[in-house]
């Protein structure tokens, strides 16, 4: 069946090109305005004013260097950039642990109340929680938590959210051959889990971690509400342009040096972040 | 056999250790912030901030009469954000819902470069909301944007709003959807696009000997078997019903009221966050009364998406 090549109908072929206009020209609304921004964080600040829309009558690459002096309240890009790395690393750590353990449990342990968890952490997903954050704001002031890094890292220990689902799908299909074989040479139960079954699960963890990595990188909401003064740079890209409207190349410098470390892992992990994506991964 | 049964309990405690441990982070995580926080939400919407003393203590269904007189008196922005945040709900599954599965099908038959769009498409959703909603409005920056020069250059220079497009009532809320779109569809056509993958190509392929065209094939074959992926896409848009805070935010920022911007996460989030503790009660009623709401209306949306939208196994 797969051999014969099938002709397309007139009007097929039609659908097909006037899509093809279509994707070509939303391809270059999202492309134009970050090569705007790119090519206008090659010229100087007076130069840009009158030059708006061409390309730079003289390539100035100062401002990429002269951005990381560019902050916010005293923490400069290179601060807001340490602050990304200890919060993307740590909550992305910590959140792969705490679910990949709740999956990995949930799939291959029978024990009381397990159905049970397993449809609260399905219905609670769907259940709207907005108001929350008035009582997990009043929380954190009151243990001291807000404007910390272990506030943020605690917040992303949970593990019944989307990444538990990605991982127990994994796991419940993960061959429990090898533990039993571990069990009868008795290995314990952490052996079992610690050497056999995560080196087995990685490449989903990986797929899975990168989706958490971008996540977190780009997370903007809970560093406003529970830890404004650790700006990373998602954060912190938003009052740089408040602050520095008269100086904007340089803004548009900070902004792509901030997008560079996902535009990197992007083009390394491109197939592993599609695919995943495509069967069901998280928004970034 | 008093071996056995010593083994059998001794492999059953370390079982129960080892699930113990392993659960332990998960669970506290999940009592702490979910339960736990959750009833203190719902116990904050009767209480108030005692300014004279710092404490919280019991004000009745003072904070709904007050959300209600908030709601009710002139110039309110509470009947602005719910409108507005309804409207992100129709708006995402009547426009970006219908726009995305129809791109994804035109991508799955294979549109030239198909490969390239979907690369590109993809881009909005690795990169951050703060570094996206910068470049569109730079696009639309009345003085240095794009869009307007080149409405400007083909004589339509007059329809560019005095105030700009984030500064105009007429306005805003409508380049907020925008937004939605532009930045929204991409993920939305390659989580469709992996749905249509899976079609078996052999029910494509007899169908398209019998004369099948691509209408009749995406309304009666594609559709239905990817409805699944459809009904996840349908029913997140009804989650964020509530949940609609970065783009406005990011976009409009703080005249998101003045510009008829706003939203009900913007209203708890300003209470919460910068009108200081004693409206942190406010923010908390509001949530009650959202999640009262949301939750049937998830529900109902879940089982209607399972019945019209069913599963299917291929």
């Amino acid at each position: 069946m797969r051999g014969y090549r099938i002709k397309r109908e007139p009007k097929d072929a039609i659908f097909i090109w006037v899509m093809f206009a279509i994707f070509a020209l939303y391809a270059v609304a999202l492309i134009y305005p970050f090569l705007w921004c790119l090519l206008n964080s090659f010229k100087e600040a007076e130069e840009f004013f009158v030059n708006i829309n061409g390309l730079p009558k003289q390539w100035v690459f100062t401002n990429w260097i002269e951005s990381f002096q560019l902050n916010v309240k005293g923490v400069t890009i290179a601060q807001m950039y340490l602050n990304s790395i200890i919060l993307t690393v740590g909550c992305t750590f910590i959140g792969m642990y705490s679910s990949s353990a709740s999956a990995y449990i949930m799939t291959k342990y029978d024990f009381p109340c397990r159905s049970m968890i397993y449809t609260v952490a399905i219905v609670v997903m769907m259940i709207p929680t907005m108001g929350s954050m008035a009582a997990m704001y009043k929380l954190y002031n009151n243990i001291g938590l807000i404007n910390t890094y272990l506030g943020i890292l605690i917040i992303s220990a949970g593990g019944f959210g989307t990444t538990f689902l990605l991982l127990y799908g994994y796991y419940k299909n993960l061959s429990w051959v090898y533990a039993e074989a571990a069990q009868i040479d008795g290995a314990g139960h952490f052996r079992i889990y610690f050497t056999i079954m995560l080196p087995m699960a990685l490449p989903a963890l990986t797929a899975v971690g990168i989706l958490q990595a971008i996540g977190h990188w780009n997370d903007y909401f809970t560093i406003y509400m529970y830890a404004p003064e650790k700006v990373t740079i998602a954060y912190g890209i938003q009052l740089i342009n408040a602050e520095n409207s008269m100086d904007l190349p340089k803004v548009f410098a900070s902004m792509m040096l901030s997008v560079l470390p996902v535009i990197a892992v992007f083009a390394a992990f491109q197939k592993t972040i599609m695919t995943n994506t495509s069967i069901g991964g998280v928004k970034g | 056999m008093n071996t056995s049964a010593r083994k059998k309990r001794k492999k059953s405690a370390a079982e129960i250790i080892f699930i113990s441990v392993m659960l332990s982070v998960p669970v506290v995580h999940f009592c702490l912030f979910w339960v736990y926080i959750n009833a203190d939400t719902l116990l904050m919407s009767f209480q108030k901030f005692n300014m004279d003393n710092a404490t919280w203590v019991y004000n009745g269904f003072g904070n709904y009469k007050e959300l209600w007189l908030e709601l009710t008196k002139p110039n309110s922005v509470l009947p602005r954000a719910i409108l507005n945040s309804f409207s992100v709900f129709l708006w995402n599954d009547f426009v970006i819902v219908p726009i995305s599965v129809t791109c994804a099908f035109a991508l799955y038959k294979k549109v030239p470069l198909g490969n390239v769009y979907k690369v590109v498409f993809f881009l909005p959703s690795i990169i951050s909301a703060t570094v996206l909603t910068l470049t569109y409005s730079f696009m639309f920056d009345t003085t240095l944007g794009s869009i307007p020069e080149l409405l400007r250059k083909i004589g339509l220079g007059d329809i560019i709003p005095f105030d700009g497009y984030f500064g105009d009532k007429a306005y805003a809320w409508w380049m907020v959807l925008l937004y939605g779109v532009w930045s929204g569809i991409g993920y939305n056509i390659v989580l469709l696009g992996g749905a249509m993958t899976r079609v078996p190509e052999e029910i494509t392929e007899a169908g398209q000997l019998d004369g099948l065209t691509a209408m009749k094939e995406f309304f009666f074959v594609i559709v239905p078997l990817i409805g699944s992926t459809i009904g996840t896409l349908l029913l997140l848009g009804t989650t964020v019903i509530f949940a609609y805070f970065l783009p406005p935010q990011l976009l409009l920022g703080g005249s998101a009221d003045v510009v008829g911007g706003y939203t009900i996460a913007m209203y708890i989030v300003t209470n919460v966050r910068s009108a200081g503790t004693a409206q942190m009660a406010q923010g908390a009623t509001l949530g009650v009364i959202c999640a009262l709401i949301g939750t049937p209306l998830v529900f109902i949306c879940r089982t209607l998406i399972d019945k019209y939208l069913p599963a299917y196994e291929y």
